[in-house]
């Protein structure tokens, strides 16, 4: 019951969202544009520098291009449903977080949910287009541990923007909080075995963020280990469980902003 | 003198706001921290695996990689990135109404943040090659030093126009603060200037193109200089279109201003 | 000369018209339509140096795009303006360190930095002498009462502190024309009052020409001889603040005290009945009748007090407003 009213909450906000952007039509295209074109100029770097039977760390660029799509696909999705996230701050400040926050709806579920951004479906497309592409002819059982594992990494977003939102209920001096886990994720744009020990362990085990996001091409290129696919469930159930743990002590240290 | 007090005030300001709070500062700075180890490691491992790169060898791209996050400080960090927000929201009006030009304001905000970032950038990268001790290219010939120091200077000019152009057009188009329009020139910007890989490695006929636009001389031209890359001949060259669009932009900069400030509504009482 | 002047002053805005739901958002895709909005539609008026006069409208009438263009924010479509012999829209240094515009909500304050900072920026700003600061400062801490206060950072300010504070940063380099859009807005009524009276010393200490716009009737009532009333972009009264009721309203009301219980229909033959709650009553009369009507009140019935007052001002400018509304 509760779930039908949810998803019925967010079909409204993804409507309205949807009508928003019709509205300022010059400002969506150049959105969409802008997102097209950052995809591009990546992809075109990448093919120029390791193009032409270049390899890293033993990674050809077929499967290097692999682990920057699924890299992307997850980073889209992030950004298409909690886009909310970055006006949070600026909401808490101005007060209206507190009529969130008085509605029967769970704020968490409102503050994350309530921008879904159409914008970034073009280049998801792209995407979803280009990794069809390379990977034509897949194994069945590794597409599904491939879908598995995104759901994984979703989940993981979706803990990491959880995280986000609650430390910025509890101050509101941080400014975009949410961008320290975009720069940290950039550099899981390729495998974690390309950068040198330390840092490759502070990605495996200190903040996995990285390794989650490239388990998922792995899957797609038959890389990957059983222990792995075990690590990476039990990190984003762990992170998860934990993040609306923290969002639920954040929220009883709430102090509302004054006029 | 006295009327430059002013400018000097709010200079100092900004690189006071900075500072106020110590966790958005942190987070600030670890960001940076993050970018810059984040390229630097990639292009470590694209070495290790590679000799070559076009005509970069190691030691060459790695000090591409670590110059330009110095560059990245001095020239693209800019409060030009703020006008559109003053023009689409009313912030002009407090600028407007004071005995002061708005540009030199925006620069002297400029200065502040810039100097507190580069500041810190200098700490972070004495920190950066004690620990690591990257295969940093040392110039020593005076003439490309200096050229390149001129040369980003001026760069500097030149991107505070052009960005302070691309803000104006929140006069006519102030829908989200007119960050549509920033966000589509930030994205362009930053492949354009040789922020993600040096121009010179795409193929011919685009260099050829690129190298003339604006962008090519705020990362990727005055590196090209302090690598010592080009001749006599190429840097004089690179200096004169340096010169001329700053030159040019200035020019349209004025004109935009001053139609857009009649179509300028003061919303946002 | 007058200080300020304005001539058949035009300004328009161009508005762009949504459909209504989804269909609607697709054809602005397509289409857009413009609607043109004239906030300022020929407006004349002259100030004279140290007066203090009152701006009112009902919302949208126009009252703050005329303060805009006064003070050079924005420039007239049509018509002419001066103040203090400039041309606001040049924006010349020597005008603007003349006048300073203070609205409501948006400030100049930096938010992070205690007011102090942002004052003595200004001190820059303006090119302010030492001495002549530190005697301003001074005054206006001492008259606003911001000892306490102009070292704290400014979010963790009340909003009636932050209001003061944002006075007198707009006020440090003695300003001889001064805009105020409604000083009091989101303020308690001690803090009004603080800050009408402040404006009423700084007018009379300074004779500096003062403009200002408020809803709160209180702020008018109690700070402006001379009050302008704006309406669609048009101004429909310039003169003494008494002379508004005088010119719009054509009543009086008298209040009754009844000792014994009477038939209140019988009151409506002498006027109209605002009101009937034993012992009291309200009714409103025709000025001509007034007399007539109290006289025979007197006489035959047993009222015990009498009271003839002019209708408030609040209810009068809603008449002005409501019935200007009800013209088009």
């Amino acid at each position: 019951m509760k779930l039908k009213k949810y998803l019925r909450i967010w079909l409204k906000t993804t409507f309205l969202s949807i009508q928003t952007h019709l509205m300022t039509r010059g400002a969506s295209v150049l959105y969409i544009l802008g997102k097209l074109i950052r995809f591009s100029f990546f992809l075109l770097s990448l093919l120029v520098v390791l193009g032409k039977e270049r390899s890293l760390a033993g990674f050809s660029f077929h499967q290097l291009a692999n682990f920057f799509l699924v890299f992307n696909l997850l980073d889209i999705l992030g950004q298409l449903f909690f886009r909310g996230i970055y006006w949070f701050r600026s909401e808490v400040v101005s007060g209206h977080f507190d009529l969130t926050l008085v509605k029967p709806a769970s704020p968490l579920f409102q503050v994350l949910t309530v921008h879904t951004d159409i914008l970034d479906l073009p280049l998801l497309a792209v995407i979803i287009w280009l990794l069809i592409r390379q990977n034509l002819g897949l194994p069945f059982i590794r597409l599904v541990l491939f879908l598995f594992l995104i759901l994984a990494g979703f989940l993981l977003v979706t803990s990491v923007h959880i995280l986000a939102v609650a430390i910025g209920v509890m101050t509101t001096e941080v400014d975009h909080l949410i961008g320290i886990y975009r720069d940290l994720s950039l550099l899981a744009r390729f495998p974690v075995d390309i950068y040198p020990g330390s840092i490759r362990f502070l990605l495996t085990f200190v903040l996995p963020v990285a390794i989650i996001f490239t388990l998922p091409a792995k899957a797609l290129m038959g890389l990957l280990t059983w222990p792995l696919v075990i690590y990476a469930l039990f990190i984003s159930f762990l992170f998860f469980i934990l993040s609306l743990r923290l969002w639920r002590f954040c929220l009883t240290k709430y102090s509302s902003a004054s006029s | 003198m006295n009327s430059l007090r002013k400018y000097f005030c709010l200079a100092s300001l900004a690189w006071e706001s900075l500072f106020i709070y110590r966790l958005n500062f942190f987070i600030w700075r670890l960001r940076a921290v993050i970018n810059h180890l984040g390229g630097y490691f990639f292009w470590l491992a694209v070495y290790r695996f590679n000799q070559q790169i076009a005509d970069y060898d190691a030691q060459m791209m790695l000090t591409y990689v670590l110059l330009s996050s110095f560059l990245y400080s001095l020239v693209l960090i800019s409060r030009t990135a703020q006008v559109s927000g003053d023009i689409a929201q009313g912030g002009l009006n407090q600028y407007l109404l004071k005995p002061m030009g708005y540009f030199q304001a925006v620069f002297s905000l400029d200065l502040g943040d810039k100097a507190a970032g580069l500041l810190f950038l200098l700490l972070e990268m004495t920190v950066f090659f004690l620990v690591l001790k990257p295969p940093f290219f040392w110039q020593t010939n005076s003439f490309y030093l200096i050229s390149f120091l001129l040369v980003s200077f001026l760069g500097m000019f030149v991107y505070f126009y052009l960005s302070l152009l691309i803000g104006l057009t929140a006069f006519w188009y102030p829908e989200h603060g007119g960050w549509p329009v920033r966000f589509l020139f930030q994205v362009v910007n930053q492949f354009l200037s040789g922020g993600l890989i040096p121009l010179d490695i795409l193929p011919v006929p685009v260099f050829g193109c690129l190298r003339f636009l604006p962008s090519a001389y705020f990362v990727f031209f005055p590196l090209q200089v302090y690598l010592g890359r080009l001749s006599l001949a190429e840097v004089l060259g690179g200096l004169a279109v340096l010169i001329f669009w700053l030159w040019f932009l200035r020019i349209v900069v004025r004109l935009v201003w001053d139609k857009g400030l009649k179509n300028y509504t003061a919303a946002g009482r | 000369m007058p200080a300020i002047e304005a001539i058949d002053l035009k300004r328009c805005y161009r508005v762009h018209k949504k459909e209504k739901g989804v269909l609607g958002s697709i054809q602005s895709l397509f289409q857009r339509k413009y609607k043109v909005v004239k906030a300022v539609a020929g407006v004349s008026f002259a100030i004279n140096k140290g007066e203090l006069v009152g701006f009112i409208g009902p919302n949208g009438a126009g009252k703050t795009t005329v303060l805009k263009c006064l003070s050079g924010l924005l420039c007239p479509d049509a018509g002419k303006i001066e103040v203090l012999g400039f041309n606001p829209w040049q924006r010349r240094p020597e005008f603007l360190k003349q006048i300073s515009l203070v609205m409501g909500q948006k400030n100049q304050l930096w938010w992070d930095l205690p007011p102090m900072e942002t004052f003595l920026l200004n001190k820059e700003i303006y090119e302010i002498p030492d001495r002549d600061f530190d005697e301003t400062l001074d005054a206006l801490i001492e008259l606003l009462e911001l000892k306490e206060i102009v070292d704290v950072q400014v979010r963790k300010l009340s909003l009636g502190q932050r209001m003061k504070c944002e006075l007198a940063a707009c006020l440090l380099h003695s300003p001889r024309v001064l805009f105020l859009d409604e000083p009091t807005i989101g303020l308690d009524v001690v803090m009004q009052k603080k800050i009408r009276d402040f404006i009423r010393r700084y007018n009379q200490e300074y004779q500096a020409t003062i403009l200002l716009t408020s809803h709160n009737m209180s702020d008018v009532k109690k700070l402006c001889q001379r009050v302008i009333i704006i309406d669609k972009g048009q101004l429909i009264f310039d003169g003494p603040f008494q002379e508004i009721t005088q010119r719009f309203v054509d009543e009086k009301i008298i209040k009754l005290v009844f000792s014994q219980k009477i038939d209140p229909k019988k009151l409506h033959q002498l006027g109209q009945l605002r009101k009937y709650n034993f012992p009291q009553a309200i009714l409103t009369v025709k000025k001509g009748e007034v007399k007539n009507a109290a006289a025979s009140l007197l006489k035959n019935f047993p009222v015990e007090d009498l009271d003839i007052e002019e209708p408030p001002i609040e209810t009068v400018v809603r008449k002005i407003f409501t019935n200007k509304a009800s013209d088009e």
